[in-house]
């Protein structure tokens, strides 16, 4: 916990491991979406270029395929994180989806309808951000899959070829759809952070975000924090 | 918790700015995309591969390398030297032969067949089909530009033709209907003998033209930079370099065996 005097006191909503996975992620991802839909551009805006097109497509090339050993190396890395690590364990615990998401979701709508007083309270990760994580874990899997097999396309038939290429220009398409209008909204864009939720630069969340946000969590790490954890489920950091 | 709220002070204008363009730049890249993926019509969207994926389904078997297209529109106007070489010249190795007969259609035979020697240039040009016309530019799918690469070589100053000679076209045509005119098969040695002298019968590999700096420029050739690209360093240029071992997918052996 910090937050001593005026500092409004903070929680711990990501470890410096998990903030370093996140940057090689977000950093990897932005070259793919960039170097990969250049080859869908314009003819007329790289003619723009003119000479140095060429350069800057022989660039792109590589620097896809950088991006993507990197992106697929913090994949597998998580994945050992989440199995193998004692915060990646908590992690994958807290973000398994239950049948309260369920509910949740449907209160929220509820809420957001004018239906309901209150928010639903949430747990360490909402509905939202589950299905966000999830669906990485998706995606990645298609990308990762249909990319290899393009870079080792003199081992594959052209049908099956042609199935990958539409597969990954598909999830390429989706995913970068779904970080820009959901991703970079909830973290950028949306009125109670903006213009930045600074959790993945500093870790930290504040406590009034997790009483607006993650009530539940709050609540249980507060139970914890007085004693009161007899009856307080397992899961949760200790505060910043 | 609302941030951002209070007087507007420089700072504040500064990020509102700042976050301002990048969501019009994030806003349009997205636009762009679903422009692409329901609205665009081109060779190569999410729709159409997807199509001829499935398309492809009944042509599992066919060779890797299936430029149909290119081979139809090609065979309605082919290079001169296949009225001698047929239509499929390239017939010694089973495994590149449709490739090299396939760029035959829209290539003449000397872009391989010619070994510069020190101090010649030679410059390409696609040329439309069956004319003396250079395209001005590429329209339509690759395979179906209408015309021909045809190389020059630069002599003083001049450009000159390689792939014409009209007194083989000329003699051709006599040879259909003299064929024992013992003058007229003198003229065709010698003739043979003048067509070929430029000629390497050892012709360039694939890879020394699709790579970069190559004597083929596919900038100056109107490709596209995506093409030009693609044509250097990318999907074809990478499987003939892996393919100089000509490689065959173990599906394409089953099926020939199965045949």
């Amino acid at each position: 916990m910090s937050g001593h005097g005026n500092k409004e006191r903070a929680f711990v909503r990501l470890t410096k491991s998990e903030r370093i996975q996140h940057v090689i992620l977000f950093v990897s991802t932005g070259l793919l979406i960039l170097t990969g839909f250049m080859l869908m551009g314009e003819v007329w805006a790289i003619k723009l270029f003119g000479s140095t097109a060429k350069s800057i497509f022989y660039w792109r090339g590589i620097v896809h395929r950088i991006a993507a050993v990197a992106v697929t190396a913090v994949c597998f890395y998580h994945l050992y994180y989440v199995l193998f690590k004692a915060d990646g364990r908590s992690w994958i615990r807290d973000m398994l989806p239950r049948l309260k998401d369920g509910v949740d979701a449907c209160q929220n709508v509820m809420y957001m309808l004018g239906k309901r007083d209150e928010r639903p309270k949430m747990d360490r990760f909402t509905y939202l951000e589950k299905l966000e994580y999830f669906s990485v874990y998706f995606g990645m899997f298609i990308v990762i899959t249909t990319g290899t097999m393009m870079w080792t396309q003199s081992y594959w038939p052209k049908f099956y070829l042609d199935v990958a290429d539409a597969f990954h220009l598909g999830e390429a398409t989706l995913a970068a759809l779904a970080i820009i209008v959901g991703h970079i909204f909830t973290v950028h864009y949306n009125p109670h952070v903006y213009p930045m939720n600074k959790a993945f630069i500093d870790g930290n969340i504040s406590e009034t975000m997790m009483k607006e946000e993650h009530a539940l969590w709050y609540e249980r790490l507060i139970a914890e924090e007085t004693g009161q954890t007899a009856n307080a489920t397992e899961g949760g950091r200790g505060h910043a | 918790m609302h941030k951002g709220s209070g007087a507007s002070t420089p700072k504040k204008l500064l990020v509102h700015f700042v976050m301002l363009t990048i969501g019009i730049l994030l806003v349009s890249f997205s636009l762009w995309l679903v422009y692409l993926t329901y609205f665009k019509v081109a060779h190569r969207t999410g729709e159409t591969l997807a199509k001829k994926a499935v398309s492809r389904l009944d042509m599992i078997y066919e060779p890797f390398h299936g430029a149909d297209e290119s081979v139809l529109a090609g065979s309605k106007s082919k290079s001169w030297c296949l009225k001698c070489h047929e239509d499929l010249s390239h017939s010694k190795s089973k495994e590149v032969r449709g490739m090299l007969n396939a760029h035959s259609f829209f290539m003449a035979c000397e872009v391989c067949h010619i070994a510069p020697r020190e101090g010649e240039r030679f410059e390409y040009k696609w040329i439309q089909r069956g004319t003396s016309i250079p395209l001005a530019e590429l329209k339509g799918p690759p395979g179906e530009y209408g015309g021909t690469i045809i190389p020059f070589k630069i002599e003083k100053g001049i450009s000159r033709r390689l792939d014409e000679n009209p007194e083989a076209l000329q003699l051709l045509d006599e040879s259909a209907t003299h064929e024992n005119d013992e003058d007229l098969q003198k003229r065709k040695m010698r003739l043979n003998t003048d067509i070929h002298k430029e000629f390497s019968p050892k012709p360039i590999f694939c890879d020394e033209c699709h790579r970069e700096n190559g004597p083929l420029d596919f900038s100056q050739l109107m490709y596209s930079p995506q093409r030009a690209q693609l044509l250097t360093f990318g999907e074809g240029a990478n499987v003939i370099k892996q393919y100089k071992d000509f490689y065959l997918p173990s599906l394409m052996r089953n099926a020939r065996r199965e045949r």
